[in-house]
């Protein structure tokens, strides 16, 4: 609309302009505001400069520099409030999911100790749960881990399903998937939202419910590019709008809920990640997008991986549009990052000892 | 009757022996491969997913936790 728009705005000036050339020529040469030979020369000038200044605002528009709204709860910067785990301890071992629940508790997977742990919002541990092993809460390989307002809900590489936990971080009972998770958000009891393990062909958004029964969202895409080349994290908003970010290509798309393709974006000009032959598979070494999240104003998070400047630690912030706001820049890589509702961003540090969390400041409203 | 069950045995030992040397042997030719990737060579390569698409996904699952969560960039 605002193209047309322009477009008309531009065409009616040129016919003016151009009418207004017709009678300048028509004119006794003594009328004219310009002397001479530098009738025509001005007119076109004045040409120029009209159409520069409707596509210049038409560009910024675009741009959304001057959408009051799309100022608004732009990521400024990081600010690290809280560390949780150092080498000098073992609080936290290897780290890998996080959730973070309303009231500030964090609960993380650790996997080299196979538990669930729960801390206060000073970092301090509240409780441990888990164990190695193949019986209800025990783990052989913790992964990841999402929350509800009552229950946590955790996954394993090596066991099927999903287990799910109250907030003491008492085992309740496992979700029966059979196949191992790629990645999952939790939006509620009976909407579990996975994405199955494909190695090789295209991925599927399924969700599920409490009994373990699935139904297809949609399938990101109908060809795979390669083996591992389809894999994505992804998260959703309130409105099932979907954003993937696919581990090995530069490629970062949203989906509506019907599996319409809303934009697709790439930062480092569709660069492919390099592959190796590896026992005859031909396999992509290098991760283009390590994660994305979602925080509570829409905006979009995406972690970087070999291919950025900082890889591992750049956060390329994106509105609900696609338009990229800003870069932030972790302290140290990390694997994932996640933000709870209060506006806290939680990373990893020191290899996987460490939990960082950092308050987002956002821009200031506009009065 | 006993000697065909150890000519057996010794037949089947010495193949996974076989494989095993093979296997070394191929980690010191190709001394490029990051440690994920070493580790799903190894995996592939390992008698029980030897062959086995089983075997092939769970090392490929692997192989992605590790780029993920373990391969420092």
């Amino acid at each position: 609309m605002v193209l047309s728009t322009v477009c008309s705005v531009i065409c009616s000036a040129k016919s003016i302009l151009t009418e207004f050339e017709e009678k300048a020529e028509l004119m006794p040469a003594g009328r004219h505001f310009i002397c001479g030979g530098y009738r025509m020369k001005a007119i076109r000038w004045a040409e120029m400069a009209l159409i520069l200044l409707f596509i210049g605002i038409f560009a910024i528009s675009s741009a959304g520099i001057l959408s009051p709204d799309r100022q608004l709860f732009t990521p400024l910067k990081l600010e690290e409030v809280l560390s949780i785990g150092s080498l000098d301890d073992d609080l936290l071992l290897q780290w890998v999911g996080v959730t973070v629940d309303k009231q500030g508790f964090i609960y993380v997977t650790d996997s080299l100790d196979y538990s669930l742990k729960k801390f206060d919002i000073e970092g301090q541990l509240v409780k441990k749960s888990g164990g190695r092993g193949q019986g209800p809460g025990e783990f052989m390989a913790p992964r990841l881990l999402d929350s509800t307002e009552k229950y946590l809900y955790a996954t394993d590489q090596i066991l099927p399903g999903i287990l799910v936990f109250d907030k003491d971080l008492n085992f309740e009972a496992r979700i029966p998937i059979q196949e191992p998770i790629s990645d999952m958000k939790i939006l509620g009891a009976d909407r579990i939202i996975v994405v199955p393990f494909v190695p090789n062909g295209p991925n599927r958004i399924c969700i599920y419910n409490r009994e373990g029964t699935s139904s297809q969202l949609f399938t990101s895409h109908p060809e795979s590019r390669g083996l591992m080349m389809e894999h994505f994290s992804f998260d959703c908003d309130e409105g099932m709008n979907f954003y993937l970010a696919y581990t090995f290509q530069d490629k970062i798309e949203k989906y509506s809920a019907q599996g319409k393709k809303i934009w697709e974006n790439e930062l480092f000009g569709a660069k492919k990640a390099k592959t190796k032959e590896i026992a005859g598979y031909s396999l992509p070494v290098e991760i283009v997008y390590k994660d994305v999240t979602l925080d509570k104003h829409g905006n979009v998070f995406v972690l970087a991986g070999n291919l950025s400047d900082n890889p591992g630690r750049d956060v390329f912030v994106f509105d609900s549009q696609g338009f990229w706001r800003t870069t932030l820049i972790l302290a140290d890589s990390s694997h994932c990052i996640s933000i709870d509702d209060n506006g806290y961003l939680y990373s990893r540090a020191d290899a996987g000892v460490t939990l960082k969390k950092y308050k987002i400041h956002y821009r200031p409203a506009l009065h | 009757m006993k000697s065909s069950k150890k000519t057996v045995v010794t037949i089947a030992l010495s193949l996974l022996l076989l494989i095993m040397v093979i296997n070394e042997g191929a980690y010191a030719e190709d001394s490029d491969l990051g440690s994920c990737e070493l580790a799903l060579y190894r995996c592939l390569y390992d008698p029980l997913n030897l062959g086995t698409s089983d075997g092939a996904f769970h090392c490929l699952l692997g192989y992605l936790f590790c780029k993920k969560y373990l391969d420092r960039i």
